[in-house]
């Protein structure tokens, strides 16, 4: 029998638009894993798998259509007074589609895509001046575009593999301000979107029946920019202005490495361990030098991290269908330097506390699956001390802060 | 600094056709190419996504469509070729039935992804000559999704969002401009640009009158893309280092233009089998040119020199000329034969030109256009045992002829002068059609 | 499912919006061209032999009032007005030089007419040139008067008409359109001044000037005075052609022993009567630019124009698009 499969905007194999991972970084992907602080990468099966492992749509059981939202709240503290920080909101959309193949891959194989989107700015590039305060990895990641097609396929009774793609833009272009045949001061512009492509690697193992371990590898995600300004307006300006080079990194997510564990003691109850790497050192500035005057910018000297989130799952049958309590915590070092010099790209180390509930009534005449969640991020108290050799020593600063946000999924199997 | 001055159209879930640029210009899918486009009551894959949402939810299978499609266009002026970019890159469609209360539910999606880049936006001197519906126009990325459901009696209902996106920003830079020698500035930079979201509703009905008779229509509302930048050049001007020549000057550039210009568009048409192995289709599109605007920059420009500012000698910024463009009807009209496992498609359309003759400022160049196109398409039973439900793989070419046009100048001195245009563009596209 | 049924959906994809297809960026070649520019001064590259802009400097003898004519084999001829290297000094004669490529050095430049008539006063210069048939024809500047000289050689040699072909006139400027001779010259009424002829060497002179200063706008690139006009006849795509006319224009007069700044303007006709300014009141080549002088060739421009480099007057030579 071939099982219908209905699916919300799903997309396959090589799509491209601009995306950055950056919320899915912050916050974690779907209605599932933001209440279990990001963990998931073991036991998902559901179009979150894109994003928390590919491997997991093998197991997809039924398509399935998933709309949700999410709105934050961000509290962020700059020498104890409260920053300009825009809030994140933004709407996620999923699929999920086990492909009805016959042959040797009979019920072996399923399709997910994800997107979000968010509200305000599908992208944001946002650098201060340097020597002006900003919570670096905070002020602007979570205005990105994600957009994620996946497909996982189970080898074996025990082994399963997946791959994916988190499609990101890189954007390239001229801008000359000249006068034309008018007389008319004009821009003449031509600039290109391009597609840069970040895999997502993942295979799961069904150790036994109540364990199953999961590896997955995110490549980095980058969304660039780089615009050249020339001018030619002749005798208008006495001045000449100099070729201004627009340049820099939009958005960045770093190489992940993810190692999880899910543990079943009961039935309903899962224990996750999550352990992932993040190669921070690879960072790239915000911007490069505008002109070529300018002095050479020193390395940022980031560091990479390790990640380590828990959670803990329950579920039972409830309500006429099934019920589901979720919790999670995850501490994420900083990846910044002490920031010592001219620079100010700021950043704390985040405790990230997560609870999520889920009510699923599968066997319903309208068969839905609701998921909400919240998450508490506290920045713990961070202090710069200056290098009085270069920068005045009144101009310390110390950065704090908690982020709120919460999230709700509606899907419906088709 | 322009972020990302890009045409974004993002597909959602329950969103809708976005202004398919490409597909606009030379058509989506191979079977729809060789139709010569007739498809709003004739699609029967996932072109359906483009030409009509609502007939996704016609087949009840899952449907993957896979291709690769080119548009080769040699458009002169006085017989020369303006070397117009060629459009290719892969189309692939998606379409997934279900069942809900237990009506028919579907949701599709359609996506023409050039080889080049996801979208390019331009923007050209007012006056600089260019065949305004393809310079720029099929230079972009094309994603659709819907959602659509069958009704009863033989209706079909689709609809959607699209998403488009429009740039707004500021880059400031301060410090000192090099003079005399501009290349020792040394400037600071700060950004601030969003890529900014924006919506478009969408929709599509179909009727299946009489078993062998299928009317539909379709709605895809029109936009443009906004690019909004401004620069901001504050200090001081001079040597660094020495004492400088202007103390705390600015420069500030404000420029807004729009690019990948859609008119709305309503389509209307009808698909008949007359016989088992003939079908007829034919579309009327009405496409709200009148709507567009001149595309060139309009710049607002500041400069205070202090002590310098005589010197400063700024044109004053005459409004940009209308370009007077015009609402056009399209119709197309496409055939297809079926004998066995073979089928073999034709097609012509006729697109009137909305630009008139630049006689004026404006140099916006475009013909009228006639297309002619031809296909066939086999089918497959299945693959390897795997793939259980019949495979389709599809081929199309098409010509169209844009026939030369002269735009004669009302005045003596103007920039460009008279010229002729005309051209021709090659079409070709494969698709392979999966069912599941 | 066979490889043979992936491999171009493989290609496609790897390509997909990458940017590493083609990545030539088209729609601007060949466009059409009027003669109204803009033309751009050539920007110095040291990789070339010229130093740009210039076409013909020295730090002797001054260089002015250019003409151009399209060199067999490529490139420009280019006649020059240059101070004569025989005495006395001050007079002024017509060189001949040859520039094979854009980007590369003339030939040593020829003097190919010489003052020897009364009426030339000492002085010969502005050229201005067309082509009828196989014969150039050059209308110069001498004394007061406007003389001809022409050449079945290609402008190495010239024979001179008698008298001049009209007087009270200096700094012509000429076009033919194969029935039809229009003179533009600069007479002291404060504009351009133009005459027609069906033969060459009769004319009939315009009631009043054709371009005049634009007196009422000071902001005007010629709003102090208008001088040294070059004319052409351009066909247009279209089958119809026009007049074409390039002219000096001041803004400021000059103070003290200021060389004059002046840009260069452009207007047009189609009857040679009546003539339109380019609209937006900007020069199509900007200042310092004087004596303009353009060969158009296909959609391709090349202007001549005359500016100070150092202490002298130059020619230099500026490109459109």
């Amino acid at each position: 029998m071939v099982r219908r499969v209905a699916l919300a905007a799903a997309l396959v194999a090589a799509m491209a638009a601009p995306s950055i991972a950056s919320p899915l970084d912050l916050f974690g992907f779907g209605g599932r894993s933001p209440g279990l602080a990001g963990t998931g990468a073991a036991s998902t099966t559901d179009y979150d798998a894109v994003y928390l492992n590919p491997a997991g749509l093998a197991d997809t059981p039924r398509k399935r259509a998933t709309v949700g939202g999410l709105a934050g709240d961000f509290r962020l503290e700059l020498d104890g007074q409260p920053t300009a920080t825009t809030s994140p909101r933004g709407l996620a959309i999923g699929g999920q589609v086990p492909m009805p193949l016959g042959g040797a891959l009979k019920d072996r194989v399923g399709l997910g895509f994800g997107f979000y989107v968010p509200s305000e700015a599908i992208n944001r590039a946002r650098a201060p001046f340097p020597g002006t305060p900003t919570f670096v990895l905070l002020e602007s990641r979570a205005f990105v575009v994600g957009l994620m097609v996946a497909v996982g396929v189970r080898v074996s009774p025990r082994w399963s593999v997946g791959v994916g793609v988190n499609s990101l833009a890189v954007l390239r272009g001229a801008i000359d301000v000249t006068i034309d045949g008018a007389g008319r001061i004009t821009t003449q512009s031509e600039q290109r979107l391009l597609t840069r492509f970040a895999p997502i690697v993942g295979a799961r193992w069904r150790r036994s029946a109540t364990t199953d371990v999961a590896l997955v590898v995110r490549a980095p995600s980058r969304s660039d920019y780089d615009i050249t300004v020339t001018n030619d307006l002749g005798s208008t300006l006495p001045v000449t202005l100099p070729l201004i080079h627009i340049a820099g990194t939009a958005q960045y997510d770093p190489l992940m490495v993810v190692a999880e564990a899910a543990w079943r003691p009961l039935a309903g109850l899962t224990l996750t361990g999550h352990l992932a790497w993040h190669r921070w050192s690879a960072f790239p500035r915000p911007t490069v030098n505008a002109v070529t005057g300018n002095p050479p910018q020193p390395a940022l000297d980031f560091h990479d991290t390790a990640v380590p989130r828990v959670s803990v799952e329950y579920s039972r049958p409830g309500l006429g269908g099934t019920v589901a309590a979720r919790a999670g915590y995850a501490f994420l070092w900083s990846p910044a330097p002490d920031q010592t010099r001219r620079e100010t790209l700021y950043d704390n180390d985040r405790h990230q506390l997560a609870a999520g509930v889920g009510l699923a009534w599968p066997g319903a005449a309208v068969p839905l699956h609701l998921d909400a969640w919240v998450q508490l991020h506290h920045l713990a108290y961070r202090r710069y001390q200056r290098d009085p050799d270069v920068v005045a020593p009144d101009r310390a600063h110390s950065t704090a802060g908690d982020i709120v946000v919460g999230g709700l999924t509606v899907g419906v199997d088709l | 600094m322009k972020a990302a001055p890009a045409a974004l159209a993002l597909a959602l879930a329950a969103a809708a056709p976005a202004r398919a640029n490409p597909a606009d210009v030379y058509g989506f899918g191979a079977r729809g190419q060789a139709m010569a486009g007739a498809q709003v009551a004739g699609a029967d894959d996932t072109s359906a996504a483009y030409y009509n949402p609502a007939l996704l939810a016609a087949s009840p299978d899952i449907r993957i469509d896979v291709g690769y499609q080119q548009a080769h266009p040699r458009l002169t002026i006085d017989d020369r070729d303006t070397d117009v970019d060629s459009s290719r890159g892969l189309a692939i469609g998606l379409a997934v039935p279900g069942r809900l209360l237990g009506a028919r539910l579907a949701i599709g999606a359609g996506l023409f992804l050039p080889d080049q880049h996801i979208t390019r936006t331009r923007t050209l001197a007012s006056g600089q000559p260019r065949f305004q519906l393809f310079d720029n126009r099929p230079q972009r990325l094309f994603l659709a999704a819907n959602v659509a459901t069958r009704l009863p009696h033989g209706v079909y209902l689709g609809a959607g969002i699209a998403y488009m996106s429009s740039t707004q920003g500021t880059v400031a830079l301060d410090g000192v401009v090099g003079f005399p020698d501009p290349e020792v500035s040394q400037l600071d930079m700060a950004i601030d640009v969003d890529l900014k979201t924006i919506r478009y509703p969408q929709a599509g009905v179909a009727w299946e009158m009489l078993p062998w008779l299928t009317v539909g229509a379709s709605y895809r509302g029109g936009f443009h893309l906004q690019i909004d930048q401004t620069f901001d050049i504050t200090g001081d001007v001079g040597t660094p280092g020495f004492p400088p020549v202007v103390i705390d000057g600015s420069l500030h550039l404000r420029s807004q233009a729009q690019d990948l210009f859609q008119p709305a568009q309503l389509t209307g048409g009808a698909a008949a089998r007359l016989t088992p192995r003939w079908t007829v289709a034919f579309d009327l599109a009405w496409h709200r040119w009148s709507t567009f605007e001149n595309p060139a920059a309009h710049i607002e420009l500041g400069l205070d020199l202090k002590q310098f500012q005589e010197l400063v000698d700024i044109p004053p910024q005459e409004p940009l000329p209308l370009p007077h463009f015009h609402d056009i009807a399209i119709p197309r009209l496409g055939v297809e034969h079926t004998r066995g496992r073979t089928r073999w498609r034709a097609g012509y359309a006729y697109e009137p030109s909305p630009a008139p003759p630049q006689r004026g400022a404006t140099n916006f160049i475009d013909n009228d256009k006639h297309t002619l196109a031809l296909g066939a398409g086999v089918d497959r039973a299945g693959l390897g045992g795997i793939v259980l439900k019949p495979i389709s793989f599809d081929v199309a070419l098409g010509l169209t002829w844009l026939p030369e046009r002269t735009h004669a100048k009302l005045i003596a001195a103007d920039p460009v002068g008279d010229y002729r245009s005309a051209g021709v563009i090659i079409t070709g596209s494969v698709t392979s059609r999966w069912r599941f | 499912m066979r490889l043979l049924h992936l491999a171009p959906l493989a290609l496609a994809v790897s390509a997909c919006g990458f940017g590493l297809a083609d990545d030539t960026s088209g729609g601007r070649d060949d466009l059409p061209l009027s003669g109204a520019g803009p033309f751009k001064k050539l920007a110095f590259d040291g990789d070339t032999p010229l130093e740009e802009p210039w076409l013909a400097t020295d730090p002797v003898f001054e260089f002015t009032e250019p003409a151009l004519m399209p060199r067999a084999g490529g490139g420009l001829t280019a006649y020059v007005t240059r101070e004569s290297a025989a005495e006395p000094a001050g007079d002024t004669s017509i060189w001949r030089l040859e520039q094979a490529a854009i980007d590369q050095l003339p030939d040593a430049a020829v003097e190919v007419l010489v003052a020897d008539r009364t009426w030339e006063e000492g002085h010969v210069g502005a050229p201005a040139i067309v082509a009828e048939g196989d014969t150039l024809v050059m209308f110069y500047a001498g004394g007061t008067g406007i003389g001809r000289a022409d050449s079945t050689d290609g402008g190495h040699t010239w024979t001179k008409w008698p008298a001049p072909i009209l007087t009270d006139a200096t700094s012509p400027g000429l076009a033919y359109d194969g029935a039809t001779w229009l003179l533009a010259f600069v007479d002291g009424s404060g504009g351009i001044g133009l005459a027609r002829s069906t033969d060459g060497h009769e004319f009939t002179r315009a009631a009043a000037p054709i371009v005049v200063p634009r007196a009422d706008d000071v902001k005007a690139f010629d709003h102090a005075a208008v001088a040294a006009p070059a004319l052409g006849w351009i066909e247009e795509g279209s089958g119809r052609g026009h007049w074409a006319l390039w002219y000096a224009g001041l803004k400021k007069l000059p103070v003290g022993t200021d060389a004059p700044l002046y840009a260069i303007g452009y207007a047009a006709s189609w009857d040679g009567a009546s003539w339109s300014l380019l609209a937006g009141n900007r020069p199509v080549t900007a200042a310092p630019a004087g004596d303009p002088a353009v060969l158009l060739e296909g959609n391709h421009g090349v202007m001549a124009f005359a500016a100070v480099n150092g202490r002298r007057s130059a020619i230099g030579l500026a490109i459109t698009p």
